[in-house]
């Protein structure tokens, strides 16, 4: 039953490597830093503030894109949503906003309402129904970007507010400091995060319902109410990652959304948070770095979009295959 | 298959473990041609592993397997065990809920490319043994899961009979059929074993054992104490083999507490069903007081436990009586408000959060107990964890380490100071001591006694009958769903317990 009579005998320093992995994604920020460092020495000028500015915003919006995907993983789902509602979001304040002449806070009162109540209906179906959130999400996500495309017609072609633009421009500062508000927003969330997965009842609520939901029930916790709850917050979140994808890119297209739901899958997955937990958000945050670090790094060496997808879905693969093992390794003994 | 000495079946010093624990011991059985052989023993004794292993479900760690002469190793898989002439009845229906009738009892008969029969063929074949069990079989489109439990139990055992096998075993698999259909399938059974086939009979009812059966193997913790023919045996016989001596608990555990009078009814049950056509019962418990439920496996006083949490679906109220008032248990959330806690069965499955920290485990119900304004205060979750660190002994490394860094027993005793920490005033335990080890069994005697000194009450299912015989100051048992015996402490032995389970109550008194 113990982890340590399991495993064949190893090394100290290297058991406690190991232990310390488990703990905190130390491989991954080892491989960010070696990233950054080839980087500075094979590339010129990707040392310097604004290259490094540049780098942590585009980490940023990957990294707000994946809170979702964190969040429905622990609980034991998975958001394939996150893309519809991307776009969904960045099409609402920008072109429907328009059409409709509700102004850029109007579309977002009817954002925040809507991403909740349809994320909430797929993790309530889902529950209820046990029906895979694989296929629900799935559904649901290019559900709401109909609905949201509907009003605006065949052209879209949105356009951000220019203040929008400011959040997420690498030139632009924050209450004085040298970084762009969403940097600054980005690490707000991340310690918001961080707070109430590890130190609320809500949180552990979330995790309990991840790693044992039968458990869970026994153990009194509404786990319905919870996977609601965490489809509704994912389903904000991704729309509102759409808000910020506006922001950085100043005009909406239908394809805007697709590439974030891998690079979600992936943080979630290269930071080390396995299905129903053990993880949490400062590990996608981490990979959101990692995998941005590497794809500009490689980008400067001339790697196409075609092979960023296909270095993608191998960094899922490889770790699947050692996250995956080690966990299911653990659990038969 | 004609043999020599009319033999269908040996098996010789079988053994079989699930990593510590040895599930049959010893084991050896002889069927023969043309006799219907019932299998008994009480909770425990291997009934279900022999049974397992004979349809391929398991493979034996050792010993020796004859059929009809000839060795066999291990029946790799239950289609190997199928095709060697074993066909197998289990206690839990299994059937697909989702097919026809005649989907389900042709179900597994083809291989990947090869179908054995023309429809038609099949059709007048199901229609048949239907026909044969049932006065009114269900027609063969319809689903079975639409079926009633009888007549699902009925097509199981008429998918057993279409493959016409040499050894025919129903374990238990008589218990859910209705009377009609039970007579009609124990004619089966005598024309089959008068044509020269084996049949092993499972059953809890010692009446349909005196009926049917030509022989009888009685199996006790895993060995088989006798075989005994069914002109000479005796229900008493039958009883005092399978209890034999008490031998788990050993001297030194006997506590025998002095027993108080009972306090104030604390929780009733009235009209409560545990399954919907099984006649309602009537149940009151007392503070301070400990009840056993006790049975064979599945004869329905999981559920009843279940339905004291408010788990019950089968008609009937639940009510907890307190200086509150009172207050109906309807559903898990009712049954905490009222301070009724529940420990459930499968520790793994229903308990544990594995990957998650003992002290994790050990809040999981209590968190709001934690909360310091909007934050989880890890001091204080310590603390309420420290008291039943020293009342429970748990032996533990540091509370941060993982719940797997644990043994069973503590692993048990942390989930059941989670109940504890809510501080209960009924507490409901399904099972708590199994697959514990001993010493980690008397500490939880010793605390469950403390604690109804202190005014608990608790209700307590055990397969062990030690258990019942000394911690319990009342045991229910139940048989077929119902409530087939009440016992007061005094007096209650072994051989009045088993014989109870099997339905001779006769030799209780």
């Amino acid at each position: 039953m113990s982890a340590a009579a399991g495993s064949p005998p190893r090394r100290g320093a290297w058991r406690a490597l190991a232990a310390a992995q488990r703990r905190f994604p130390l491989l991954q920020l080892v491989l960010l830093v070696v990233a950054f460092v080839v980087g500075v020495v094979t590339l010129p000028g990707f040392g310097g503030g604004l290259s490094v500015v540049s780098v942590l915003v585009i980490a940023a919006l990957a990294g707000l894109a994946s809170i979702g995907q964190t969040i429905t993983i622990l609980v034991g789902g998975f958001d394939l949503s996150v893309a519809g509602f991307i776009v969904a979001g960045a099409l609402l304040v920008t072109q429907v906003s328009e059409q409709l002449g509700i102004g850029f806070w109007g579309a977002f009162l009817i954002l925040v309402p809507g991403a909740l109540v349809l994320g909430g209906l797929v993790g309530y179906l889902s529950h209820r129904f046990r029906i895979q959130p694989l296929i629900l999400t799935l559904a649901m996500g290019s559900f709401a970007l109909g609905i949201v495309r509907g009003p605006s017609g065949l052209a879209v072609v949105g356009q951000a507010p220019t203040w929008l633009t400011g959040l997420s421009s690498p030139i632009s500062t924050t209450f004085g400091l040298p970084v762009p508000p969403i940097i600054v927003i980005w690490v707000l969330v991340t310690i918001a995060l961080a707070v109430f997965l590890r130190f609320t009842v809500g949180g552990r609520r979330l995790y309990l319902t991840g790693a044992n939901p039968v458990a869970a029930e026994y153990a009194l916790v509404r786990t319905r109410r919870v996977w609601v709850i965490a489809f509704a917050f994912s389903a904000l979140c991704s729309a509102l990652a759409g808000v910020m994808l506006v922001s950085f890119s100043g005009n909406v297209d239908p394809n805007l959304g697709n590439p974030y739901l891998f690079i979600s899958l992936a943080a979630v997955i290269v930071g080390g948070t396995t299905g129903g937990g053990p993880g949490d958000y400062t590990r996608t945050v981490v990979g959101a770095l990692l995998l941005t670090m590497v794809t500009t790094v490689l980008v400067g060496h001339g790697l196409t979009s075609a092979d960023q997808q296909i270095m993608y879905g191998a960094v899922i693969l490889l770790a699947m295959a050692i996250y995956g093992r080690e966990r299911r390794i653990r659990d038969r003994v | 298959m004609p043999t020599v000495d009319g033999v269908l079946l040996r098996m010789e010093s079988v053994g079989k473990a699930f990593g510590p624990t040895v599930a049959v011991r010893d084991a050896s059985l002889e069927v023969h041609r043309g006799e219907v052989h019932a299998l008994m023993g009480e909770n425990g004794s291997g009934k279900s592993t022999i049974v397992k292993i004979l349809s391929g479900v398991h493979a034996p760690d050792r010993g020796r397997i004859l059929l009809a002469g000839r060795a066999v190793a291990a029946f790799r898989t239950p289609a190997a065990a199928l095709r060697s002439g074993i066909a197998t009845v289990f206690q839990e229906v299994l059937a697909a809920p989702n097919r026809t009738v005649f989907d389900n009892l042709w179900l597994g008969a083809d291989g990947l490319f090869r179908i054995a029969q023309g429809p038609r063929e099949r059709r007048r074949r199901a229609e048949a043994a239907l026909a044969e069990l049932l006065v009114s079989p269900p027609p063969l489109d319809a689903l079975v899961g639409d079926l009633d439990l009888s007549d699902r139990q009925a097509c199981a055992i008429a998918r057993a009979l279409l493959r016409d096998p040499d050894l025919l075993i129903l374990d238990e698999a008589t218990s859910a059929l209705d009377f009609d259909t039970r007579n009609r399938l124990f004619e089966i059974v005598r024309r089959r074993v008068a044509a020269g086939s084996g049949v092993v009979l499972i059953t809890h009812r010692m009446d349909e054992v005196r009926e049917v059966a030509d022989r009888v193997t009685v199996l006790r913790s895993g060995e088989t104490v006798a075989t005994l023919d069914g002109a000479e045996w005796t229900t008493a016989e039958v009883v005092r083999l399978m209890t034999g001596q008490a031998h788990q608990l050993g001297d030194e555990a006997r506590t025998d507490r002095a027993r108080r009078a009972p306090g104030d009814v604390v929780l009733q049950a009235s009209g409560l069903r545990v399954r919907a056509d099984a006649a309602p019962l009537d149940f009151e418990l007392r503070a301070g007081e400990i009840v056993g439920l006790a049975g064979l496996e599945g004869q329905g006083q999981d559920a009843f436990l279940r339905a004291l949490w408010g788990l019950g679906d089968a008609g009937g109220a639940v009510t907890r009586v307190s200086s509150r008032g009172r207050q109906p248990i309807a559903s898990k959330h009712a049954a905490r408000r009222a301070r009724i806690a529940y420990v459930p069965r499968e520790r793994r499955a229903e308990s544990i959060f594995d990957w998650m920290s003992i002290l994790e485990n050990f809040t999981a119900t209590t968190l709001r107990r934690d909360r310091r304004g909007w934050l989880l205060s890890g001091r204080s979750a310590l603390r309420r964890l420290t008291d039943y660190v020293e009342r429970l002994r748990i032996k533990l490394g540091r509370p941060e380490d993982g719940i797997g860094t644990l043994s069973g027993g503590n692993q048990q005793k942390v989930i059941i100071a989670r109940s504890l920490a809510a501080e209960p005033e009924v507490l409901l335990l399904n099972d708590p001591t199994r697959g514990i080890d001993i010493g980690a069994k008397r500490d939880l005697y010793a605390l469950l006694e403390g604690l109804a000194a202190e005014g608990l009450a608790v209700v307590m299912l055990s397969t062990e009958l030690e258990e019942h015989l000394e911690l319990m100051d009342r045991v229910l048992v139940f048989r077929d769903d119902e409530l087939a015996a009440v016992f007061p402490h005094e007096g209650l032995t072994r051989e009045a317990l088993v014989a109870s389970f099997f339905g001779a109550e006769e030799l209780a008194s």
